[in-house]
């Protein structure tokens, strides 16, 4: 079971995202090029400031954009089938079954004037043709599964009726209910107080261990990711920054922006007393179409002035920096030799 | 569930007796001396004498405490009795009655078909705003708005009755009478019914459980089917309520021209006769019906959503 957790790259991956860009209808750029490969029963984290294009990234994914947003260029291989290219029946078909999705607000996502049943049933009537009355037994046994107590009475409640928990388990047992591939899970514990987090995270991983399921879970909290994420990926102003295994980036981050994320969460106090907090704000990042979209706040600028013309220059590529480990940073090496010193 | 219901029929017996409270002061309010009043639409001499006018106060009780003619003239208005018309001599409640009728049937048809244009023409309108359903809608609605019901009655006679000849142009025999003066009174209602569709579904297309809906796999046209209807629906249930309950008096127009015997007509000749009576029973017949129409919209609102329970349960 290890193993195959471990070497996921040995077989393909089922979701590869390829060079993808959403745009704003005005032309600007929210997603900008992002890559990202997610392996068979693995848990990738994306992580990043709002605003980076997190939440973008997800609806993308399963081709859900808002009409404001389009999506303009790359590709999304999941199990060797371009996504982007697929019609919107093709898509119906999908969501759902092979890919689902969980949100921030769980109760806000549930439809007031419908019964948690009807709304549960929806992926097992769409995609598996049970009738109604099988769809309901399976529900029960789906809520049951989730656990939520009394599932036969809560399968007839309406949202307002459910905690924000329990609404979320509600929309785990909704996406888990046609066995999808594939979870694309938008920061679902951000808005639930942090008992119910770790219940809810808990549910995910044994969803996760119970079927053949791979999530892509965006946060914003790093403290999440190390407890369940296999791998990261840094975003930042609509692009990759860094990814790799939980366990190095975590460690030894390669790149100054996850350098300092981590040093926020940590919620240390620097020497002068004060939490650390990145200066300035990402949300003109993407504006900057020369040089690295980081360097304006990056704390190693300040370090290494030899290093100016370089990042504000041209923009480093995500190169390898170690096995399956990738990094955006012109000093990204010597960033790693001063982790392994260290 | 029952205790809203029950909290919203305490509310409704409450207006009720203002209603009736106002509906009783009236003709106090009209100023005059009612008994004066009652005597000259009997015989139109101005010179009454004095006497007679004093022996018909008695007689009708009107120098009775003002307490005990409210209490005797509720006992006989809520057995449905109302006095008799100055005009017609007919017991009031057998014409409000009537005319009522024709009146609910008149509107109920007018906006049934109103809203069954208006609903799908408004979702189809939300769904691809700016494209050609949505032109379409937005030309129709101003069209309908800027119709005038007064120019529009007297052309769709002269069209339908007069020159094509297969619609009776006014009266209130069959079936067939119904069909203009109901064209004439859905035009109005059917702009604005359409109007609130679109903006209450362009609303629900953008909430998030129509998104959370289709990624389980549910197409566009099924969320909206599904989740959508329901929850637009509000809005254009208050409108209906609102809507109804002005037809039931407020039709005078369309009633007049096509000579329908409705309750706006019925009141209109009330005024004009200073039919006492008339205009206290169909006082308290629309605004009593208003507000038992209110009554049902806002139990509506709670079958619709059920997540109203909680914001008026307590």
């Amino acid at each position: 079971m290890n193993n195959q957790m471990a070497a996921p790259k040995d077989r393909d991956p089922l979701l590869e995202v390829r060079n993808l860009r959403v745009a704003l209808e005005s032309g600007k750029t929210v997603v900008d090029g992002l890559d990202l490969t997610i392996g068979r029963r693995e848990v990738v984290a994306l992580v990043g400031e709002s605003g980076s294009g997190k939440s973008v990234t997800a609806l993308a994914l399963s081709r859900l954009l808002p009409d404001a947003l389009q999506l303009v260029g790359g590709s999304i291989c999941f199990e060797g089938q371009d996504i982007v290219k697929k019609s919107e029946a093709e898509l119906n078909r999908m969501r759902g079954a092979d890919i689902s999705m969980l949100f921030q607000q769980p109760q806000v996502m549930l439809d007031p004037t419908a019964r948690v049943h009807t709304q549960v049933a929806e992926p097992l009537r769409q995609h598996r043709g049970l009738n109604r009355r099988a769809a309901f037994d399976r529900v029960v046994e789906l809520l049951h599964s989730v656990g939520i107590p009394a599932p036969a009475q809560r399968a007839r409640a309406f949202s307002y009726q459910l905690s924000g928990g329990m609404a979320q388990r509600v929309m785990i047992a909704a996406a888990m209910a046609a066995g999808p591939k594939l979870l694309i899970a938008d920061e679902p514990t951000t808005a639930l107080d942090v008992t119910v987090q770790t219940q809810i995270l808990r549910l995910l991983k044994a969803e996760r261990e119970r079927q053949d399921l791979s999530i892509l879970l965006i946060t914003h909290d790093l403290s999440i990711v190390s407890a369940f994420a296999d791998r990261v990926a840094v975003m930042y102003a609509g692009r990759i920054l860094e990814e790799g295994p939980t366990e190095q980036i975590m460690n030894r981050p390669t790149h100054p922006y996850t350098r300092a994320l981590i040093r926020c969460s940590l919620l240390v106090p620097e020497d002068d007393g004060r939490l650390l907090s990145i200066p300035g704000s990402g949300s003109n990042a993407l504006e900057i179409k020369c040089g690295c979209r980081f360097a304006p706040r990056c704390a190693l600028m300040q370090t290494h002035p030899e290093l100016h013309a370089a990042c504000h220059g041209h923009e480093p590529a995500l190169e390898a920096v170690g096995d399956g480990w990738k990094s955006r940073c012109h000093a990204a090496d010597n960033l790693q030799h001063e982790g392994d010193a260290a | 569930m029952r205790k809203i219901v029950l909290q919203r029929f305490t509310i409704l017996l409450v207006m009720l007796f203002l209603v009736s409270v106002v509906a009783f002061c009236l003709p106090l309010l009209s100023g005059g001396d009612p008994a004066r009043a009652i005597m000259l639409s009997r015989v139109s001499d101005m010179n009454l004498a004095p006497e007679a006018v004093e022996a018909l106060r008695r007689e009708l009780g009107l120098d009775r405490p003002l307490m005990a003619q409210y209490l005797s003239w509720l006992g006989s208005a809520l057995q449905g009795d109302f006095g008799y018309s100055f005009a017609t001599r007919q017991p009031v409640s057998a014409e409000i009655g009537r005319a009522l009728g024709v009146s609910i049937i008149l509107a109920l048809s007018a906006l049934g078909v109103a809203l069954v244009v208006a609903l799908p023409l408004g979702t189809m309108a939300a769904m691809r705003p700016g494209g050609k359903v949505d032109g379409f809608t937005t030309l129709l609605i101003q069209t309908l708005v800027a119709t005038p019901e007064y120019w529009f009655a007297p052309v769709s006679i002269l069209i339908f009755a007069i020159w094509l000849g297969f619609l009776p142009s006014a009266g209130w025999e069959s079936w067939q009478s119904l069909i203009l003066p109901a064209m004439a009174l859905m035009l109005r209602p059917m702009a604005y019914f359409t109007q609130v569709t679109r903006a209450a579904m362009r609303d629900v297309l953008e909430a998030p459980y129509i998104t959370a809906a289709r990624a389980r796999g549910l197409s566009m046209n099924q969320a909206v089917l599904h989740h959508g209807v329901r929850n637009g629906s509000m809005p254009v249930v208050t409108f209906f309520a609102l809507w109804f309950a002005g037809l039931l008096g407020g039709a005078v127009v369309i009633e007049v021209i096509f000579a329908v015997p409705g309750m706006g007509r019925l009141l209109y000749e009330a005024v004009v006769n200073r039919d006492v009576p008339m205009l206290q029973g169909g006082f308290v017949a629309i605004v009593g019906l208003s507000i038992v129409i209110n009554t049902i919209a806002d139990v509506l609102y709670v079958v619709i959503n059920p997540a109203m329970r909680g914001s008026h349960g307590h």
